[in-house]
């Protein structure tokens, strides 16, 4: 077939000292970026792109590479140790991490954190490859009828995300959907709810509202508590071999990993939908699946697994919209196509007949970046988690400065701070009210890709309701989607009547 | 990076004490983008960024400042020093949108000092190839129904486009919008999410490139299609007025010598061989054009879309 025939051209180019020394900075550079919350994946780019003109586009590429492959490995260890996601996929990695961590293991679930992502990576890539040949039947066979029905399915993982509150969790979701409508609306042309402030014209930022929400919040919630995240510091011993521990189970679970390994893989390749919406999808599959249902949210290493295999996994999916029609498939692709363009490649239909040697430095570039980053983070992990050991009066104070000047950065606008301080003080009072937090970034995520895509299926089918049963991917989603709904509530319903006789045990 | 951001902190502080330019330029260039990273303006701006570098012997900064269509970038110039320092692109008719609706866009874009074009494209209709109903404008017009348009949304000047182009041959037409980018709703057509779009020659030069398009028709007066027929060939010449210009201004009132430097700089810049080859490659028509012809330029898009303006809204 044709686009292999490049293949060994393409793995010539990262062959040479200075290809792979771009590699390990763009990788290192990746995973300072994935912990930090607030700067990811788009923001290094982007500072990178300048320093790129110079540099052959190969070069440029395998920077790039570095970089994108590396963040959401690293950001897990952020939203394991802080409760606070480094990057926006990293969200549902907070919800078993987080526990863990205070449990005093935050060095066993690093553990299975990176080499979940390490191996959802290069199964990511994996997918990839197996459909280069059919990247433009993938990309034309989802429109808005089939966003719509992803995102709805995706809202159903608020259910698994309430932390056995459920009507607390809809009512922040809620909260969530209403502060996503806020500013300039692209389908009917007006300015919703901005007060006259040209800053709310684009809406409440995800990443400086998760910010205030996670790292503000908690930091708050730490300092007025005292004493560290974990919550026995003087029995609790993290070393290397609790890290290992986790690596072993990460193998051991290879299911989970596979799962959600092939949800972020696909979800990744649906333009617009972006390696959140993986991320917690891959949980909600988990936590619906998995064996230890009941142990999730309260420390399930399969909650760990699930989602992180997902976001790494998205990497490779998401290559396949940005390549073959220039269309990004996540956040740090839109300024990825820049990058290419700057270089004098233009993504879309030719770049796999004219520039396909690219395309596999890419791969290669984003293979190694992964599995070189899965073990910067691991050989770290026992280190970085000793983190949790750390008076709240000492580590607050760093945690805020660099959540608000993580913030600040991310477009260099102080309004972003100012957002993130007024959701750290709303994420406290959620804190402190009992309502969990998570819903929330679910909704602000979905709410615009479910309103914009429903707007557009019912102009394409006419107003009728049938389009969403209009092509064979949609029929199935319309099919998880009942499964999602039924399937809980079906369950929930055995398990009422089983324990009618004996005595309730929860 | 952290040069750039010293940079970028070197050059806000200098703004404040900058004395009279005796030999212009003598500092950093803080050169605004109204668009994120990755974009269409992004990217030719950081083109001719170095070649700049070279003819004026200063850093050219590009300073990525996105929001509210913008306003927010076009602002900060508008309150800038008219010193030459601070210099932004601008997308015409795009950024003067609001205006054409009567609305207040908090800055007046008529009355900057223009300095140079540094992009100019047409507009071109696209259906997709394997469409069999549509295959030229007269099939659409004998299509005795509305034609549904996949478009970015409002703010858009696509959608302007459209507006003008099917109000004038009569077409009745309904907008599917809030696609991310023209490639998301050129590959809709595509898809079959509706019937029609319009995209910048340069861009729709990309997307073709498998020939999966039918180029319906080219409104310009730099044509990249000759095959496809234009307004004049199709009745209406008043629809080759229609197109996009990426023109750089600075504040109102700069002085004459301080435009001439950063005029001439600029043309050089865009007419440099290897950013014209880089032009070519990658489909972003870049004809230059000095001050007074930009300004001239500017002025008759805003006359011609302001005719139209009852229909835009």
């Amino acid at each position: 077939m044709e686009v292999f025939a490049t293949f060994a051209e393409g793995l010539y180019n990262l062959a040479g000292w200075w290809a792979l020394t771009l590699l390990a900075i763009g990788t290192l550079i990746g995973l300072v970026f994935g912990v930090v919350p607030g700067l990811g994946g788009s923001a290094a780019i982007a500072l990178l792109t300048p320093i790129t003109i110079s540099m052959q586009p190969f070069e440029a590429i395998i920077l790039m590479a570095g970089v994108m492959s590396s963040t959401a490995t690293s950001g897990a260890v952020t939203a394991i140790l802080i409760n606070t996601p480094g990057t926006a996929p990293n969200a549902a990695t907070v919800l078993d991490g987080y526990p863990l961590a205070k449990q005093g293991r935050a060095g066993y679930a690093i553990g299975a954190a990176a080499t979940a992502s390490g191996i959802g990576g290069l199964l990511g890539i994996g997918f990839l490859i197996c459909v280069i040949p059919i990247t433009r039947e993938i990309v034309l066979a989802f429109g808005p009828p089939e966003f719509f029905l992803m995102a709805a399915l995706g809202l159903c993982a608020v259910a698994v995300s309430t932390e056995g509150k459920f009507l607390r969790g809809l009512i922040v979701a809620c909260f969530g959907l209403a502060v996503a409508t806020v500013g300039f609306d692209d389908v009917s042309g007006e300015v919703r709810y901005t007060f006259d402030s040209m800053y709310l014209w684009d809406g409440i930022k995800l990443v400086p509202a998760m910010i205030g929400l996670f790292a503000v919040a908690e930091m708050i919630h730490l300092w007025s508590k005292g004493g560290s995240i974990s919550e026995d510091p003087s029995n609790t011993k993290i070393d290397f071999a609790q890290v290992l521990e986790g690596v072993r189970e990460a193998v051991r679970r290879w299911p989970v990993v596979l799962r959600g390994s092939a949800i972020g893989a696909g979800v990744g390749a649906l333009p617009g939908v972006g390696g959140t919406v993986a991320a917690f999808l891959a949980y909600t599959v988990a936590a619906q699946s998995d064996k230890n249902r009941a142990n999730f949210g309260k420390g399930e290493i399969a909650g760990v697994i699930a989602p992180e295999s997902a976001n790494n996994a998205k990497e490779g999916g998401s290559l396949i919209p940005t390549l073959a029609f220039g269309i990004p498939g996540s956040a740090e692709m839109a300024v990825f196509l820049g990058v290419l363009v700057l270089h004098g490649l233009s993504p879309g239909p030719t770049i796999m007949t004219q520039h396909m040697d690219v395309v596999w430095t890419l791969i290669f570039a984003t293979v190694i970046a992964g599995v070189l980053g899965m073990f910067v983070t691991l050989f770290a992990a026992s280190n970085i988690a000793k983190l949790t050991l750390i008076e709240s009066r000492t580590l607050a104070p760093i945690v805020l400065a660099f959540a608000l000047i993580g913030s600040y950065s991310l477009n260099n606008e102080i309004m972003d701070v100012a957002l993130t301080i007024a959701f750290g003080l709303i994420g406290f009072a959620f804190m402190r009210l009992g309502y969990p937090r998570l819903t929330f970034p679910i909704a602000l995520v979905l709410g615009p890709i479910m309103e914009t895509s429903f707007f557009q299926s019912m102009i394409i089918g006419d107003g009728s309701l049938a389009v969403f049963l209009h092509s064979w991917p949609s029929r199935i989603l319309v099919a998880l989607l009942v499964v999602a709904l039924i399937f809980p509530a079906g369950r929930v319903l055995l398990k009422s009547r089983r324990r009618r006789r004996p005595q309730p045990a929860e | 990076m952290i040069k750039r951001v010293v940079l970028g902190v070197a050059a806000a502080a200098m703004i404040g004490f900058s004395g009279a330019a005796e030999a212009f330029p003598d500092k950093n260039i803080t050169f605004l983008i109204p668009y994120g990273p990755g974009g269409g303006f992004d990217t030719v701006v950081r083109k001719i960024v170095p070649k700049m570098e070279e003819i004026l012997g200063v850093e050219v900064v590009p300073t990525n400042m996105p929001g509210a269509n913008g306003r927010k970038a076009a602002t900060l110039l508008e309150r800038s020093k008219p010193d030459g320092y601070t210099i932004m692109i601008f997308n015409i008719p795009g950024h003067g949108l609001g205006l054409l609706r009567g609305e207040d866009i908090g800055y007046d874009i008529e009355n900057l000092t223009w300095l140079a074009q540094v992009g100019q494209d047409g507009y071109v209709v696209l259906g997709a190839a394997d469409n069999e109903n549509i295959k030229s404008v007269q099939d659409v017009l004998d299509l005795g129904r509305g034609i549904k348009i996949p478009d970015q949304g409002p703010s858009s000047t696509s959608h302007m486009a459209n507006q003008i182009t099917w109000t004038t041959f009569g077409v009745p037409y309904e907008f599917i919008t809030g696609y991310k980018s023209s490639q998301d709703y050129t590959t809709a057509v595509l898809r079959g999410d509706g019937d029609l779009t319009m995209v910048v020659s340069g861009s729709a030069k990309r997307y073709n490139a498998n020939n999966d398009f039918n180029v319906l028709a080219e409104f310009s007066d730099n044509k990249q299609f000759p095959d496809a027929p234009g307004g004049a060939e199709l009745g209406q010449p008043d629809l080759d007025n229609l197109g996009l210009r990426r023109a750089v201004a600075g504040p109102a009132g700069m002085p004459a010598d301080v435009v001439k430097i950063l005029s001439d700089a600029l043309v050089a810049a865009v007419n440099d061989p290897e950013v014209q080859a880089w032009a070519e490659e990658t489909g972003n028509p870049m004809p230059a054009l000095g001050a007074e012809q930009t300004a001239a330029a500017v002025k008759r898009s805003f006359e011609f879309h302001k005719r139209y303006a009852d229909i835009l809204d």
